[in-house]
């Protein structure tokens, strides 16, 4: 099952890409996304401060499905 | 929902005109601004020159919009806008613009405060500080 991450800010720089799909292995949901995310990405650990699936913000774990839209974000710096 | 981005810096000659927009609400008795301005920080033995920023666009267009919503429940306000910078911004120019007119300016300060903390901590906007000797780290907010 595939999904497309788009990395913002540092993170994009730390994953050395600004979107890429990726084929999940684990089950499919936001937790194994991340875990997933660092092994590939080792820069990225403790780097994620927040993940939204299509648009959404989480503020806990959920399921994904394929076609999910993934965006990983450094912490906010706006202003 | 608004767009509140605009590519480059925030030109004062619009500032100015919002001022003057409002002149005709006569029912305003104090507005309060917020002008965030690009620091040339030292840092790194160099100089932070400008600030390229960037955003997921429609997430920090919709919590901006909730975030007004909030500001109009919570205080009484005739209006309220938000602008922010998108892309390069040289240091000394605008890169936010927060403007908050109240029948009186109580109410319209406490919203500025609100406003200002809280589009900082929850719209997913980003800065790269490029600084004058060609690198460049990334903005954090204290």
């Amino acid at each position: 099952m595939k999904i497309k991450v788009n990395y913002f800010g540092r993170l994009a720089e730390l994953a050395g890409t600004d979107s890429e799909q990726i084929a999940l292995t684990a089950e499919p949901d936001s937790e194994n996304l991340l875990k997933q995310l660092e092994e590939k990405h080792p820069l990225l650990k403790g780097q994620v401060s927040a993940l939204a699936i299509n648009g959404e913000i989480l503020q806990k774990r959920i399921k994904l499905r394929a076609g999910d839209e993934a965006d990983l974000f450094p912490p906010f710096a706006g202003g | 929902m608004k767009d509140v981005f605009i590519q480059g810096p925030i030109d004062p000659e619009m500032i100015a005109g919002s001022v003057a927009a409002h002149q005709k609400k006569k029912h305003i008795g104090a507005h309060h601004l917020f002008l965030g301005q690009v620091r040339a920080d030292e840092m790194q033995g160099s100089r932070v020159k400008a600030i390229e920023y960037s955003a997921q666009k429609e997430i920090a267009n919709r919590v901006i919009h909730e975030i007004r919503e909030e500001a109009f429940e919570r205080f009484e306000l005739c209006c309220l806008h938000v602008y922010h910078s998108l892309g390069k911004v040289e240091a000394g120019s605008i890169c936010f613009f927060v403007f908050v007119s109240s029948g009186h300016r109580h109410k319209s300060r406490e919203a500025l405060g609100f406003l200002v903390d809280a589009i900082k901590a929850r719209a997913p906007i980003f800065g790269k500080e490029i600084l004058e000797d060609g690198n460049h780290q990334w903005k954090t907010n204290k």
